[in-house]
C-alpha cells in the first residue's frame, strides 16, 4: 500500500533497517537463551529487502486480499522474520521477547496465527507446493507476488521436485522461490531448475542491489514462468565460537556492541 | 543404584557401539543433524540428511539383505509421521528386522513448538501389526532393549530420551524382554502405570502417597505392545484402580492399551496422566510438563481421585 515509500528507500535506509532488526534477533536469542541464529542473521538483509522495498503489504490490513505472499519454510532464520514483522508494524516489538516462551504469540515454527506471517513453515521439502499454492489461488487481478524462502538442504527431499515440477505446469508465474545458499555447490541443483522450466537467478544475500536487481529480473520474467533467486549469504559471523552456544542477555549485548561497532562507516 | 543422572539415548548410544563393534550384520542410519548426533556418525552409521522416506526404504533394502538395522532419527514427528506409508509397506508388512529409534520424548523439543512435539507417536506405532512398541525409563533399560531388539525378529519403535534423569535400574539389569513389564514397588492401593521418563516420576509420586498412607504398585510398561496384560490384570485385580502415566497424547497410547485391556479382562476405573486431545507449543521442557500436566503432582492428584471409585 505505500508503494511510493518503497520506491524513495535507499540502500542505506534498507542497511540501517537491518541493522536494528539484527540487533533485535540477537536481543531475541539472548532473551530465549538460544544460540544466536546464524541462518536467522543471515537472513535479515533479504528479508529486509522484501519487507521495505519489494513486497506490498499491508501491516494496518493484514488480510487484505491482494498483499504479496511470503512462506518461510526455512524455520531455523524464523526469528528474523518476527523481527522484520515487529518493526514493519504487524504487531507489537514487545513480543519478540516472548519468542518461544510457554503462551507466547511468536512459536518456534511459523504459525499462521501470527499476524503477518502467510503460511506455517517447517516441514522439511514442502514449503515450494505451498509457496506454489499461494502463487495459484490467492486473489486475482491484481495477482499478488508470492516469496517462497526455502534453505538449501531442503532441496535433498524428493516432494521439493515434485512441486518444482507442478509449479512449471500448472503455471504458477507469480511465484518466486528463494534459495539461502550457505554452503556454495549450487549448480547442479540450478541446472535442474532450468531443466525444468523455472528461470533462475543468483544474487548476494547481503548487497541490496543486487538482490533488487534479482528481484526485478524475476518479476519480469516471471510473466511466463517461475523464477527461483539462488541467495547466497555468509552465516554471520559474530567474532568466536558464540554461533554455538545459547546466549545469555550478556552475551546479546556484548554482539550488538559488536555489530554497532561493525556498521560504523558503512551505513 | 547409581545416583548419576543420564539419558536413556546414552544407553542407547552405548549398546549400538557395543552391537557394532561385535556383530557386522548390524547397520545404522541416522537422520539429524551432524552435530547432535556425532556418536552415531563415529559408529560408522550411514547419514541420511533429510529424507525420512528413503531412509526407511533403505533400511528396508538392507534388512532384506540380512542386516539388522537401526534408524535413529532425532524427531519422531519428522520421521515416523512422514514415513508412514513407507514403515508400513516395507517394514512392517514384510515384517523386516528395523528398529526405529526416537531420541526425544515428544515434549522435549527445545521450544520448537507444535510441529516438532508429536505426542501421538505410540498411537501410530501400535495401530500397525507386527510393530513393536517400546519405551526406555533410563539408561539401563533403554541399553538392555536395544540389546534385546537386536535379537528379536521384529520390527519395533523404540523411543527414547535426552532428558537426563535418574537411574531407576541396577547397570547390568538385563530382564526387558518383549511384553514384559517391570514392577518397581509393591502396594495394594493403587496401580500406576507408566512408561519412559514418567516411571522416574511416577516413583516420586508412589513416595508422596506412602507418607499419605497409601501404598502404590507403580509398574514400568517399557513394552507398551505386546502388551503385558496379565501383569496389568492381576495387578489391577490387587489394587482395584489404576492411573497411567505417558509422555503422549490420551488417544491410542500407553493409556488406550491398559483401557483396551482392563476393559477387555476386568473393569477398574482409570484416569490419565497424558495429554489431552490438543497439540503442544513453544515452551522449555519443564514449563510444557507443567503446563499439560506431566507432572509428579498430577499423579497423586489422580490417584487420589481414582482410588475413591476403587473396584472393592
Amino acid at each position: 500500500m505505500d508503494e511510493c515509500k518503497a520506491r524513495e528507500r535507499t540502500v542505506s535506509d534498507l542497511k540501517k533497517i537491518a541493522l536494528e532488526v539484527r540487533k533485535d534477533v540477537v536481543r531475541m536469542a539472548g532473551v530465549a537463551r538460544l544460540h544466536c541464529g546464524g541462518v536467522s542473521l543471515a537472513l535479515v538483509d533479504l528479508l529486509v529487502c522484501l519487507y521495505w522495498k519489494r513486497m506490498n503489504v499491508s501491516p494496518e490490513d493484514r488480510n487484505w486480499a491482494a498483499r504479496d505472499r511470503l512462506v518461510l519454510n526455512d524455520a531455523s532464520a524464523v526469528s528474523a522474520l518476527y523481527a522484520c514483522l515487529a518493526r514493519r508494524g504487524f504487531f507489537d516489538r514487545e513480543e519478540l521477547w516472548s519468542y518461544r516462551r510457554l503462551g507466547a504469540m511468536l512459536q518456534g515454527y511459523p504459525d499462521i496465527r501470527t499476524p503477518g506471517v502467510d503460511a506455517p513453515g517447517g516441514a522439511n521439502g514442502l514449503g515450494i507446493a505451498c509457496g506454489m499454492c499461494l502463487a495459484l489461488k490467492a486473489a486475482k487481478d491484481p495477482r499478488p507476488d508470492v516469496y517462497c524462502i526455502i534453505g538449501q538442504n531442503e532441496l535433498s527431499d524428493g516432494a521439493a521436485w515434485e512441486s518444482a515440477s507442478a509449479a512449471v505446469s500448472l503455471g504458477a508465474d507469480k511465484l518466486t522461490l528463494i534459495i539461502n545458499s550457505i554452503h556454495g555447490g549450487m549448480d547442479e541443483y540450478a541446472d535442474r531448475f532450468r531443466s525444468f522450466g523455472w528461470s533462475v537467478i543468483t544474487a548476494n544475500g547481503h548487497d541490496f542491489e543486487s538482490m533488487e536487481a534479482a528481484f526485478s529480473a524475476s518479476l519480469s520474467e516471471s510473466a511466463l514462468r517461475p523464477a527461483v533467486i539462488i541467495v547466497r549469504t555468509e552465516p554471520e559471523s559474530l567474532g568466536s565460537s558464540e554461533e554455538d552456544k545459547s546466549m545469555s542477555q550478556g552475551d546479546a549485548e556484548v554482539v550488538i556492541s559488536r555489530l554497532d561497532t561493525a556498521s560504523i562507516g558503512t551505513l | 543404584m547409581s545416583k548419576e543422572r543420564r539419558t536413556s539415548y546414552d544407553g542407547a548410544v552405548a549398546a549400538l557401539s557395543e552391537i557394532t563393534a561385535e556383530r557386522a550384520d548390524v547397520a545404522l542410519i541416522e537422520l539429524s543433524n551432524k552435530k547432535k548426533m556425532g556418536e552415531i556418525t563415529k559408529l560408522g552409521g550411514l547419514s541420511m540428511a533429510s529424507s525420512a522416506e528413503s531412509a526407511v526404504s533403505v533400511a528396508s533394502g538392507m534388512a532384506i539383505e540380512g542386516q539388522r538395522v537401526f534408524i535413529l532419527s532425532e524427531n519422531a514427528p519428522h520421521f515416523i509421521a512422514r514415513s508412514y506409508e513407507q514403515i508400513r509397506s516395507s517394514v512392517a508388512i514384510p515384517n523386516q528386522k528395523v528398529v526405529i529409534l526416537s531420541i526425544h520424548d515428544s515434549a522435549s523439543c527445545d521450544g520448537d513448538g507444535a510441529p516438532r512435539q508429536m505426542w501421538e507417536d505410540f498411537a501410530l506405532m501400535r495401530a500397525m501389526p507386527n510393530m513393536r512398541v517400546m519405551a526406555a525409563s533410563d539408561w539401563t533399560s533403554a541399553y538392555a532393549i536395544i540389546m534385546n531388539a537386536v535379537r528379536d525378529g521384529h520390527p519395533a519403535y523404540v523411543r527414547l530420551s535426552r532428558a537426563k534423569a535418574r537411574d531407576i535400574y541396577e547397570t547390568g539389569d538385563d530382564d526387558f524382554h518383549v511384553g514384559g513389564a517391570r514392577r518397581l514397588t509393591d502396594g495394594d492401593g493403587v496401580t500406576i502405570l507408566s512408561c519412559g521418563v514418567m516411571a522416574g516420576e511416577a516413583l516420586i509420586a508412589a513416595n508422596i502417597l506412602s507418607q499419605q498412607g497409601m501404598s502404590a504398585e507403580v509398574i514400568d510398561c517399557y513394552s507398551i505392545k505386546p502388551f503385558p496384560e496379565r501383569m496389568l490384570v492381576a495387578s489391577a485385580r490387587r489394587t482395584g484402580c489404576c492411573v497411567v502415566a505417558e509422555k503422549h497424547a490420551t488417544a491410542g497410547g500407553l493409556y488406550g492399551a491398559v483401557t483396551e485391556c482392563l476393559c477387555r479382562n476386568y473393569t477398574v476405573p482409570v484416569r490419565q496422566v497424558a495429554i489431552n486431545d490438543t497439540f503442544g507449543q513453544s515452551g522449555l521442557p519443564e514449563e510444557i510438563d507443567e503446563y499439560y500436566g506431566l507432572t509428579r503432582k498430577e499423579i497423586v492428584h489422580n490417584v487420589i481421585q481414582v482410588w475413591a471409585m476403587r473396584r472393592r
